[in-house]
């Protein structure tokens, strides 16, 4: 596991950020954390990043605790932030100046490549940057080196839709090269992105797995019925989000295997004539998810 | 990779680097002309405010230094990256000291230099006093740079620590007993600079403690408690008592046992108003509650001093006096007000000088008829003439031991004005005179003995010069004065200078036998 976090905890005063969150992140994946604003998903970063300190429970990079985090593996990991405070009196040429030394990877060519790829004007001051362009600063100084691990903690925020493109094509070109974990609340953003995915809400996980699992495991399934649509109480666990509509009924399945769903829908409604099962996109799901954990 | 760092932190802060160092060149500048008695008050004033201004902007550049790469914080780019803390630690610490040390020495060597002392002389002097400067501007500054993250930041924290000190301070001297050197009783003692030293040494220890702690960990709470923890230490060094310090400063003796003769002795004079009287207690600083010293009832022990060397001075650092009854216990205590006796040439035979002290009128009022003892310990230093120069009215003249000085005659044509400056630390006692070349006589000396028994320029500002400013009056205008020497004699005349070392730290006690207290007191 490149990442590794066990039962982490953070709390502010009496306001618990992570509760007992444990996640792993697999090697050369591209890793989603989503849940809304307010979830955690920038502490855990924060923590992983040794920004933060967590107020219990561990969390390893590279089968380092994050607290004790040394140059070595600092120099394998790029972190982009969506708020991270660079030197703004320094030129973009000047602060990748600043910077190349401490990388013994660091590829010049990497280097004006990305930098052509963003526009980045070299000899423009760093605050004089719009926020897309301190992001893309942001990336291009986290890629030349190669990393090993990439950590982006909401790198789209704020930004507009052809930035973000620009971004995602960015590391799209790099992805297969490295482990990513993102962040994120906006699931239109890493749609198609991540081979795995977790959800976070309230400081708690709610679930992690790969992208295929999930996209299979999760269904929406529409029954017509001879009747009226009555569904037995109490429905199945993983039934959610159930609606009925003269006789149709729809939900969605959280646990969707194709060879159960007739018997396990015939067990629950009398009348079935026709059981219809369509994959859901990306963001449905995380809706449907969210609104079933938040009842 | 700390010269890597350091050259960021060049390319980002040389501009406001140079205008620290401009203000230090300025002052020291300034300073340099304005020597001799060449300068007026305003450029006095003028210049005084260039240094406060170079210490506020000297302590504000290091904090931005520091905050360059913040520590406290979780959004800083540079923490996320393979740079060794420890490397910018050692980078930040190199360019404030280039810049504000650098700059001190710069301006002491321009005075020194430009005043005609050795170089050798002018680099000690400078980098004693850099050194100084580094422990009480450069490491706070670098420590709160350390445990802030924006200028507004240090400044609460600094305002919060400011506020600690001065509440710290008026309950401690609310209950030392009012006076602020009852709580500090070395305060601008000679021997200040001894808990001067520890407290120098406590920042050093204290401020490398947090700043290694702060750059390795980053837990600013701890690290401000550690700092407030070292700074509580420090105004409690306050409280050291007299006798061990004094006792310590024993020990820099430099002719050990040239005291021995010298006896002091209660013996009541005939003549009170014929013997010198030492000082009152000079109170100063911070003063608590409704006591006004001026109910306070004076007291005058008459004392005699035998045993005094020739072409000597004997000055008296402290004098705890304590009053008992006739069984013994102790009513009150006090320190006793300063006195310094010289003897020059071959005078002899005792000196009789009243000890002066002042107790609060309601202690006066209860024990005013009963019999009392008066036991006191005087701690003394005892100065021995190291030397005799002398130097033309209106010359200049580089006298080793004392420095350069140049004299003139003020523009009213009633006294000579002498004016010295020595790099480093020069001698702080010394006795001028004005003497007739032609017949010897010579008008009565002006004395200037500040007990300061540092062996170093223990001060960060204003810079690494000792001064020395007296003034020998020949006329007086309104015709009451008589002068050896006077304004008909002025050209015949030279400036004698006669500089004394403190040869020996000693202690003597005298008891009273028992007294009543009102025969004691003066209205």
């Amino acid at each position: 596991m490149t990442i590794e976090i066990r039962e982490l905890s953070k709390k502010y005063k009496n306001h618990g950020a992570l509760r007992d969150l444990s996640l792993h992140v697999p090697e050369g994946s591209a890793f989603v954390v989503v849940g809304p604003n307010g979830a955690g998903k920038t502490t855990m970063i924060k923590i992983l990043m040794n920004l933060l300190e967590a107020t219990s429970g561990t969390a390893e990079i590279f089968g380092v605790d994050s607290r004790r985090l040394s140059p070595k593996e600092l120099a394998q990991i790029g972190y982009v932030s969506e708020n991270q405070e660079l030197p703004g009196r320094l030129t973009v040429a000047e602060y990748l100046n600043y910077l190349r030394p401490f990388y013994s990877q660091w590829d010049k060519y990497l280097e004006a490549e990305t930098l052509r790829q963003f526009r980045l004007p070299g000899d423009r001051r760093i605050n004089e940057l719009s926020h897309g362009m301190r992001v893309k600063l942001a990336l291009t100084c986290a890629l030349p080196y190669r990393p090993k691990l990439l950590v982006l903690d909401e790198p789209f925020s704020g930004l507009d839709p052809l930035v973000r493109d620009e971004l995602m094509e960015g590391l799209a070109g790099y992805a297969h090269e490295m482990t990513i974990l993102m962040s994120s609340h906006e699931l239109s953003e890493v749609e198609g992105f991540g081979t795995d995915v977790a959800f976070i809400d309230e400081g708690k996980l709610l679930f992690q797995e790969s992208m295929e699992v999930l996209t299979g495991r999760v269904q929406e399934v529409k029954v017509t019925l001879d009747r009226a649509a009555a569904v037995r109480r109490p429905a199945p666990v993983d039934w959610i989000d159930v609606k009925e509509s003269g006789n149709v009924l729809t939900f969605v399945h959280t646990q969707f295997v194709e060879n159960d769903l007739e018997a396990q829908v015939r067990s629950q409604l009398d009348g079935v004539q026709r059981v219809e099962v369509n994959a859901m996109p990306l963001r449905t799901i995380f809706t449907s998810l969210a609104r079933a954990t938040q009842r | 990779m700390v010269w890597h760092i350091f050259k960021k932190d060049w390319k980002l802060m040389w501009r406001s680097a140079a205008a620290v160092v401009a203000l230090q060149l300025a002052y020291a500048f300034i300073q340099f002309k304005g020597e001799f008695g060449k300068g007026n008050p305003v450029l006095d004033e003028f210049h005084t405010m260039l240094m406060f201004l170079w210490l506020i902007a000297g302590m504000i550049w290091i904090v931005m230094l520091v905050h360059q790469d913040a520590l406290p914080g979780t959004r800083q780019d540079w923490l996320t990256r393979p740079i060794r803390r420890t490397d910018v630690l050692v980078a930040k610490v190199m360019f404030a000291a280039l810049v504000v040390q650098g700059s001190t020495i710069a301006g002491d060597l321009l005075q020194g230099l430009g005043s005609g002392f050795p170089m050798g002389q002018s680099l000690r002097a400078a980098m004693a006093r850099a050194a100084i400067g580094f422990i009480a501007i450069t490491i706070p500054a670098l420590v709160i740079g350390a445990l802030t993250q924006s200028i507004a930041d240090a400044m609460i924290l600094s305002a919060v620590f400011g506020f600690g000190i001065f509440v710290f301070t008026l309950m401690a001297v609310a209950l030392g007993g009012g006076y602020e050197h009852q709580f500090d009783p070395t305060n601008a003692s000679g021997v200040e600079w001894i808990p001067n030293l520890m407290r120098f040494l406590m920042v050093l220890v204290g401020g490398a403690i947090v700043m290694l702690a702060q750059y390795r960990t980053r837990k600013t709470f701890r690290g401000r408690i550690i700092m407030a923890a070292i700074l509580l230490l420090m105004l409690c060094s306050q409280a050291i008592p007299w006798k061990p310090v004094f006792a310590f400063e024993k020990r820099f003796s430099r002719q050990p046992g040239v005291a021995n003769e010298i006896a002091l002795a209660w013996q009541p004079h005939i003549v009170q108003a014929e013997n010198p009287i030492s000082a009152d207690r000079f109170e100063f600083g911070m003063q608590v509650g409704n006591h006004n010293p001026n109910d306070d009832v004076r007291l005058l022990l008459p004392v005699s001093v035998t045993g005094l060397p020739t072409d000597s001075v004997l000055k008296e650092d402290n004098a705890e006096m304590v009053l008992t009854d006739a069984g013994g216990k102790r009513l009150y205590a006090v320190d006793g007000g300063p006195i310094e006796i010289r003897r020059e040439g071959s005078q002899s035979g005792p000196v009789a000088y009243d000890q002066a002290a002042k107790i609060p009128v309601q202690v006066y009022q209860d024990n005013k008829d009963r019999s009392v003892r008066v036991e006191t310990t005087y701690s003394m230093t005892l100065f021995k003439l190291n030397a005799s120069y002398s130097m033309a009215v209106g010359g200049n003249r580089l006298i080793t031991d004392w420095g350069r000085c140049e004299s003139r005659i003020n523009v009213a044509a009633t006294a000579v004005e002498v004016r010295c400056m020595q790099m480093g630390k020069g001698p702080t006692c010394a006795t001028v005179f004005l003497e007739d070349t032609r017949d010897g006589s010579r008008n009565r000396p002006n004395t200037t003995c500040n007990p300061n028994y540092s062996p170093y320029v223990d001060r960060p500002i204003p810079d690494a010069v000792s001064h020395f400013r007296l003034v020998l009056p020949f006329r007086d205008p309104t015709g009451q004065g008589k002068y050896a020497v006077d304004g008909s004699r002025i050209d015949g005349a030279r400036i004698v200078i006669r500089v004394y070392e403190p040869a020996e730290h000693f202690t003597r006690a005298v008891t009273s036998p028992l007294v009543i207290l009102k025969d004691l007191a003066v209205h």
